[in-house]
């Protein structure tokens, strides 16, 4: 399908691609913090995740720090052929690796500051 | 596309560089491919069903070679840039040379033409203010200025093969980057001229 943007519209695209501040930047080692300096995860919430993929069903936990959810590290554990085991041990996984076996830890929905427009 | 088509396709870009946009029938291309024209109609119903599909390879061609703009932010980004035009310019030469051709006979490709000249000048132009917020372009230009000298390149781009083809010259992918680079030679700063020397003119030396 071809799309046709006017002149005006196309010099404004030009004009966003021009900004610096969108350009791709080096990333820093600070940024690899996250992995090496791992005691954030004593206080985040585990959140248990079962993905279909290729006939399987993968487990997936998610660490997502309580205050700060953008800080998370997703990690496949183990998959199963059922669905129904895969809940089963996603739901375990999640309790044997949540600090708060009650599961009070929680990621609040606000924290992650979406924009709803 | 089938192999078929892809082969008439080639052929008939072929014949449309060699002889010309008007002067090739759908009997120079079935002579070209060695098949009859019954059977190159039952590929393509006509003359125009060819050129139409031509200029939609041409056009993704072209999208490419436009996608490319600040693939890097500094002056290389323009040399690789019309580096490519170049090698546009060398594989379709009847893309620019039978301009009114094109025109008189088949006005929407022209308008398709035109939509691609148009962001070709676009894309030089705010080129031209991006390297004159880096301090690459003297800052005194003005925006007039900066599309006059933008739409001088493109003109260089439409035209230059035409120019070579009267003086009967072939000429190389340097000149071409060259009769585009000195247009901006007089409004380059130091810096400009330093960045210039050391990422363009040097790698030219190498080639």
């Amino acid at each position: 399908m071809k799309v046709y943007v006017d002149r005006r519209c196309y010099e404004k695209l030009m004009d966003f691609m021009n900004i610096q501040a969108l350009l791709d930047l080096k990333g820093d080692f600070v940024d690899l913090d996250l992995f090496y300096s791992d005691e954030w995860l004593l206080d985040s919430a585990v959140i248990d995740n079962v993905v279909e993929r290729n006939g399987n069903w993968d487990v997936f936990l998610v660490f997502a720090h309580v205050t700060d959810p953008m800080k998370l590290i997703k990690r496949k554990i183990t998959r199963f052929t059922s669905i129904k085991k895969a809940e089963l041990a996603a739901n375990y996984m999640r309790r044997l690796a949540a600090k708060d076996q009650r599961g009070t830890l929680k990621v609040r929905n606000a924290a992650f500051l979406n924009c709803n427009n | 596309m089938s192999q078929t088509k892809d082969r008439i396709i080639k052929a008939a870009i072929n014949l449309f560089n060699d002889q010309g946009f008007v002067n090739v029938r759908l009997q120079n291309i079935a002579d070209n491919l060695k098949i009859s024209v019954g059977n190159l109609a039952y590929h393509f119903k006509n003359k125009e069903a060819i050129v139409s599909t031509a200029y939609d390879k041409i056009g993704e061609e072209l999208s490419a070679i436009l996608s490319t703009y600040r693939a890097s932010p500094d002056l290389r980004d323009l040399d690789h840039q019309l580096g490519l035009y170049y090698k546009f310019i060398e594989k379709y030469p009847f893309y620019f040379t039978d301009t009114l051709e094109v025109k008189r006979n088949h006005p929407h490709l022209h308008e398709e033409r035109k939509d691609f000249i148009r962001k070709m000048k676009i894309q030089f132009e705010k080129r031209l203010e991006y390297n004159k917020s880096r301090r690459i372009i003297n800052e005194g230009i003005t925006s007039g200025q900066l599309s006059q000298v933008a739409s001088n390149m493109c003109t260089i781009v439409i035209f230059w093969y035409s120019g070579q083809a009267i003086q009967n010259e072939t000429g190389k992918a340097a000149n071409f980057k060259n009769s585009i680079w000195i247009q901006l030679f007089p409004f380059l700063t130091k810096r400009g001229l330093e960045e210039y020397h050391m990422l363009i003119a040097s790698n030219d030396m190498i080639e």
